[in-house]
């Protein structure tokens, strides 16, 4: 009797754990280790060329090619404008919204709007933007601001990239900031402010110590998000001028579609992986570390 | 009862699957997949199928296509690799013939070869073996506009003596200098980036290649290490060129979409851009009327060199793969034929795709100004090659385009980009 109850057990577990298990063993598990030995192969991926195994050779000349370096700083200016940005973007909507005010719900809808657009589409719309609007505002105008070449030199079409990910993501961020805020119990901040905290005082020492395992999920999403962009990327910039923004992703898939060098571009992608992996655990140990239990 | 119902509605249903599964087995019909990249012609072009699948009711062809932006070639990839392989699909040159060899059926008795214009197989021919069908003969070039020249006071001998990069500039600099009178924002219309970056990397950077004594042979010279960009008179002189480009044309150069490029020229703020044939749909789009026609692109004044001439090819070639059951290829093969020596198929190319056809059994009549223009040259045998789809893959779409970037932006000297080509081509051939 008992043992049968256990095995109905494990397979009521099964059932239900099973798909997607093999989903996820199909979709994820199986490509990245059949990727992994991929990128120790020229595989150029047309049908009839011999693979052959050649070791490190690609992760070797990784560090040989100079547009790897060029993306790889690229990718990491990016990433740093973008994890600050995003998040003190989202986490003052977050403070906006959660304020007693008639339209929070309303304004809620529309900093998350942007989210629900795709990348490319976002990166024409934002493209079109700094190409014409900002030249006829800066015409009407004149604010410096909007005559730079925002999208013609390198550095600023970095930011405009970032900027166009802020507006895009801060939406969604403020969503787990908004969790965080309304987890902090009234009672807390009701006694800093008789205690005689300021507005200010009690975001910087209640609410936020009090928010920071929001913090610890929002700055690893930014960053992982931010380390793997790519369609924003390729439809604003597409890399131009000269290849100076292209982010990683984008590279690896030149390398691997255009210059049908997947083996190759399969060793930068591991390299991304090992990136990505590293710098978000050392984060959000860290993070993890200032968090406050109540 | 309600059980039975149910039951009996399943089975009904499962027996139909079978149906239907059997129905489409017994036909015996060959299926032949098309694999193209030409967005604009999708609907003539099925219109033909349709046709031609009434004619051969024993034949379906399915019409699939992958172009404007996406990308054709890796979609290929993907398809070839993943067993869902096109009967009849498009290469554009040598390096993708290289690239699909494995698969090419030999065409060379096929009836339409002898009636292929002069020389258009060359790229597509392996050992006297012939594997592909010319869709299409396309050119480009300067085109100015002949309206604004007139207002300008240029005469059209003026126009006729452009042979060389001197007289192609003093052409400029006469606009140029009446650009506020004429409502120019620029005298020229060109770009090395945004969606534009094409029409540098691909078509300008082509003119050096196509000047050498034999383009061909330049190209294995630099496959083999024996030719350098860094010590080649023709690219040393085409800084020349690009240097002009960058004078006459835009202030941003460097991110000038096309679509801005085109419409410019049509609505009359540009008197010339450098473009090709395949524009004139969205130039008569903005303006029907349209007065064009094309110059050369001189590098030098050189006169041994062919600074008269303007770029003339074959942009892709139908293939027929071999991997397939010998009667899809015979299918594939009756389409090809049906294509150009049917008049139906004829009527497709001249009048529904507006095609400049690469074969003499197919006479145009009514051409559109700028494909007149390049019968001209090609009457007058004042054409050079198309020889990118000979470059090692990418060299194109990653490393030229960032090469002029480099260049318009200052980035980089003239001897740096020669230098940087050079690298990146014994990379990528190596």
């Amino acid at each position: 009797m008992k043992k049968s109850n256990k095995l109905r057990n494990q397979l009521e577990y099964w059932s239900f754990v099973g798909p997607i298990f093999i989903a996820f063993l199909m979709v994820v598990i199986i490509p990245f280790i059949i990727g992994l030995y991929y990128s120790f192969t020229n595989w150029s991926a047309i049908p009839g060329r011999s693979i052959d195994f050649i070791g490190l050779e690609n992760y070797i000349a990784a560090f040989r090619d100079e547009q790897f370096r060029i993306s790889f700083f690229a990718t990491i200016q990016f990433t740093l404008i973008c994890v600050v940005l995003v998040n003190i973007v989202g986490f003052f909507l977050a403070l906006l919204v959660t304020q007693k005010m008639r339209s929070a719900n309303l304004l809620r809808t529309v900093f998350f709007m942007p989210n629900l657009i795709g990348g490319i589409v976002l990166g024409y719309i934002w493209r079109f933007i700094f190409i014409k609007v900002f030249v006829s505002l800066y015409e009407s105008t004149g604010l410096g601001i909007f005559g730079l070449p925002w999208l013609s030199e390198a550095n600023q079409a970095i930011w405009a990239m970032a900027i166009v990910t802020t507006w895009q993501f801060g939406g969604y961020i403020m969503v787990i900031y908004i969790a965080g805020l309304q987890g902090i119990p009234q009672s807390l901040i009701e006694a800093a402010q008789v205690d005689g905290a300021n507005a200010w005082k009690r975001v910087r020492h209640i609410i936020f110590p009090l928010v920071a395992p929001a913090f610890t999920v929002s700055m690893f999403l930014t960053m992982s998000n931010s380390f793997k962009m790519f369609d924003v990327n390729l439809a604003l910039t597409n890399g131009d001028p000269g290849r100076l923004t292209e982010l990683l992703t984008l590279q690896i898939y030149n390398t691997a579609f255009t210059d049908s060098n997947f083996g190759q571009g399969q060793a930068y992608a591991a390299i991304l992986f090992i990136i990505i992996g590293v710098v978000s655990f050392v984060q959000v140990y860290y993070n993890k570390r200032r968090e406050v239990e109540m | 009862m309600k059980k039975g119902i149910t039951a009996s509605i399943s089975i009904l249903l499962v027996l139909s699957l079978f149906l239907v599964g059997c129905s489409s087995d017994e036909s015996e019909k060959v299926t032949v997949d098309i694999f193209q990249l030409k967005v604009e012609i999708v609907d003539q072009l099925q219109s033909l199928v349709d046709d031609f699948m009434e004619e051969n009711p024993d034949i379906i062809i399915n019409l699939d296509t992958a172009g404007g932006g996406e990308d054709y070639t890796s979609i290929l990839k993907t398809r070839m690799s993943s067993g869902n392989q096109p009967a009849i699909f498009q290469v554009p040159g040598p390096t993708e013939r290289d690239v699909w060899f494995d698969f090419l059926t030999d065409l060379s008795e096929e009836q339409w070869v002898r009636v292929t214009s002069e020389g258009l197989l060359d790229n597509i021919t392996v050992d006297g073996k012939i594997y592909g069908q010319p869709v299409n003969i396309e050119g480009y070039g300067i085109i100015y506009n002949k309206a604004i020249l007139e207002q300008a006071g240029i005469s059209q001998t003026m126009i006729n003596n452009v042979n060389s990069l001197s007289s192609l500039q003093a052409l400029f600099e006469e606009v140029e200098q009446q650009k506020e009178a004429l409502g120019l924002e620029a005298t020229l219309g060109w770009s090395v980036g945004g969606t534009a970056w094409w029409v540098s990397s691909y078509h300008t950077f082509n003119v050096p290649f196509a000047m050498q004594q034999d383009p061909m042979d330049f190209i294995e010279a630099l496959n083999d290490d024996t030719a350098n960009f860094a010590d080649n008179e023709q690219m040393l002189a085409f800084k020349d060129l690009v240097d002009t480009f960058v004078t006459y044309s835009y202030e941003d150069v460097a991110v000038t979409d096309y679509e801005k490029q085109y419409s410019d020229f049509a609505s009359g703020k540009t008197a010339f851009i450098q473009q090709g044939n395949w524009t004139i749909n969205q130039l008569n789009e903005i303006d029907e009327n349209l007065d064009i026609a094309f110059l050369p692109i001189p590098i030098s004044d050189n006169t041994s060199w062919a600074n008269d001439s303007i770029p003339v090819g074959v942009p892709n070639y139908w293939v027929v793969n071999k991997k397939l059951d010998d009667e899809v290829i015979e299918a594939a093969k009756k389409f090809l034929d049906y294509m150009v020596m049917n008049e139906r198929g004829q009527q497709f190319m001249v009048e529904e795709a507006k095609y400049i056809p690469a074969f003499t059994n197919v006479s145009v009549e009514k051409a559109d100004p700028l494909a007149q223009s390049i019968i001209t040259y090609v009457n007058d045998e004042k054409t050079i090659p198309w020889v990118w789809h000979a470059f090692p893959l990418g060299l194109v779409e990653n490393d030229a385009k960032k090469a002029f970037q480099d260049y318009v932006n200052g980035d980089k000297t003239w001897d740096e980009i020669l230098s940087f080509l050079d690298t990146q081509w014994d990379e990528k051939t190596k």
